[in-house]
């Protein structure tokens, strides 16, 4: 691809992003159009907002976890942040706490990927599959439990099930604020690295001669993603795909320069969710569908096409 | 790019001209039963907004809905502006909660007894500015219920195992709805014992309790049936005798409203069979 073509890439996936939020504030229940400055507003901006905020720090995320684990499956929640937000939106549900129930899925997406990360240090190899591996079992553990508090507490399952397939519909302003302002931080702070990043995919070896201080780099990237998928998962629940997918359509099409990949991931994934919730909640209008389904329904064929003719 | 940026703001702000500023009127019910009390009480046109689960009287399939019950379109909901959005129970509370900020007037009207249907029916009346009406439906509920129970009077109560979902095993426990149900229809719910809404119950229970009548109201439906029959054999009184029922139209026995009269006499009608 040459530089002329990369550019124009670029401003496609900006267009589209431009593109699925103009669609999305003139979508909905209410009809086509916006029905009323009210609705707009209150309703259609935050939730549009909520979207977008939600599918950049997944796509940002993302593409940072495949770049540091080194792992082409690594999506934002391999690392157990959802399974941690879930506990805590759990706990909080059954101890009555539910005007904690963001703060504490926040925190618990930290706790346990703070977790993980510590177990795979001890790993005698210290390499990314066992942060991966410590990933996969933590989350396992940590949704068993969940689905135990689930089991005998079944009148709080709504809260926690809700919170698990993802909605934009219940998002207060605060929550919004807090994880844009954090998500676009992080978006930022990592792009400070993406000289790091580029150089530590020629190999380890290549990287350390070159001067980066890769367990470092490792470990505060690392953090840095944690940060932005608790971020988007206090806006939105647990929304699938969206992290794993968006970073390697941009890598298909723009290569795998960090700094554009973050970015662009971040810009796409937020145009894309915000797409995908529109059609959710515009197709069978007013009933909703959950955005996961919608999002997979639409990423999976695209995904498949790059696949092929990549 | 800010003189694109200019023309889309002004081109929103254009179209967003304020149509709504009407002042707020009539009800949205998102509750089934909230809805049926609504109707009966006459003060259905008013209701501008149901959900999708909300399928009785005839009248509701001509209201507007707002989508399902626990994730309705809030965008439907603030299109429609009504007075006053009522909601039922904890899988709403959330969505209570966004309502509210949004400066609706929510109500609860959840009932896990009778007696909260009764309440409800009379907080509801109060609403739609009838009271005379609540109290009058609320009486007509007691005397057809008080009927039911002249007519069980002199029968034996029978031990009863009602199950509410099959996947994973499920009754109602003493804090439920159907526990109402089933002491008024003259029988007695083997898993009262249990301090809940509902009993995680399981096969074993069933045979160590050894129900005489078994009432299936979960969507496993007949499969469940024939399954019964054949784990229990001569194991449980229901399943030697027969007495195993899939009730298809449960929606009177298991919806709290209005008709938990007809409800009852259902379900004594299949206990005693009569």
């Amino acid at each position: 691809m040459n530089y002329m073509d990369k550019k124009i890439s670029i401003l496609l996936f900006f267009l589209f992003s431009a593109v699925a939020v103009l669609f999305a504030l003139f979508t909905g229940a209410a009809g086509w159009g916006p029905g009323s400055s009210y609705i707009m507003w209150n309703i259609r901006v935050p939730r549009v907002a909520a979207a977008f905020v939600a599918g950049a720090g997944l796509g940002a995320s993302g593409a940072l976890l495949q770049a540091i684990l080194k792992n082409p499956l690594a999506a934002p929640y391999v690392a157990g942040t959802s399974a941690g937000a879930g506990l805590g939106v759990a706990l909080a549900a059954v101890t009555g706490l539910t005007v904690l129930e963001t703060p504490a899925g926040f925190a618990g997406g930290l706790i346990v990927t703070g977790i993980v990360f510590k177990m795979a240090s001890y790993s005698k190899r210290k390499t990314p599959e066992s942060l991966v591996l410590a990933g996969v079992v933590m989350s396992s553990l940590v949704s068993a439990v969940t689905f135990m508090i689930m089991v005998f507490n079944r009148d709080t399952v709504f809260r926690i099930l809700f919170f698990q397939t993802g909605s934009f519909q219940f998002v207060s302003q605060r929550a919004l604020f807090f994880s844009a302002v954090l998500i676009t931080a992080g978006i930022v702070f990592s792009l400070l690295y993406a000289r790091e990043l580029d150089v530590m995919t020629q190999g380890d070896d290549v990287a350390v001669s070159l001067g980066v201080e890769i367990s470092k780099t490792r470990k505060v990237l690392f953090a840095v993603s944690a940060l932005m998928v608790s971020g988007s998962v206090a806006v939105a629940g647990v929304v699938g795909f969206v992290g794993l997918i968006v970073p390697h359509v941009v890598r298909f099409i723009l290569g795998a320069t960090h700094r554009r990949l973050i970015l662009l991931s971040a810009v796409f994934g937020g145009g894309f969710l915000v797409f995908t919730d529109a059609l959710a909640r515009g197709l069978f209008a007013p009933m909703e569908i959950p955005a996961g389904i919608i999002t997979a329904f639409f990423g999976a064929p695209f995904f498949l096409y790059l696949l092929i003719k990549g | 790019m800010q003189k694109y940026l200019a023309i889309i703001l002004i081109f929103i702000s254009a179209c967003s001209s304020d149509i709504s500023s009407d002042s707020p009127e009539g009800y949205i019910s998102l509750s089934p039963a909230v809805t049926e009390i609504l109707f009966r009480l006459n003060a259905d046109d008013k209701l501008v907004g149901v959900t999708d689960y909300c399928d009785y009287p005839d009248g509701v399939s001509e209201k507007e809905s707002v989508g399902d019950m626990v994730n309705p379109s809030i965008e439907m909901i603030a299109y429609l502006n009504p007075e006053t959005i009522f909601t039922a129970g904890e899988p709403q509370e959330k969505l209570a909660a966004r309502l509210t900020d949004m400066g609706y007037n929510v109500v609860e009207a959840e009932s896990r007894s009778i007696q909260e249907i009764y309440d409800n029916i009379l907080k509801i009346s109060e609403i739609t500015g009838n009271p005379d009406e609540g109290e009058r439906l609320v009486s007509e509920i007691k005397k057809e219920i008080a009927g039911i129970g002249k007519k069980l009077k002199n029968r034996d109560k029978k031990k009863v195992y009602v199950e509410i979902s099959a996947s994973p095993v499920m009754s109602p426990g003493k804090n439920s709805f159907l526990n109402d149900v089933i002491k008024k229809a003259g029988g007695v719910n083997v898993s009262a014992g249990f301090d809940r809404s509902y009993v995680l119950s399981g096969e074993e229970f069933i045979v160590e309790k050894n129900p005489e009548v078994i009432l299936i109201l979960s969507e496993a439906g007949r499969g469940r049936k024939e399954r019964m029959k054949r784990v229990f054999g001569r194991e449980v009184d229901a399943a030697e005798k027969g007495d195993i029922y899939y009730v298809e139209e449960k929606e009177s026995i298991v919806r709290p409203g209005p008709r938990v009269s007809e409800g009852i006499r259902k379900m004594a009608e299949i206990i005693h069979s009569f």
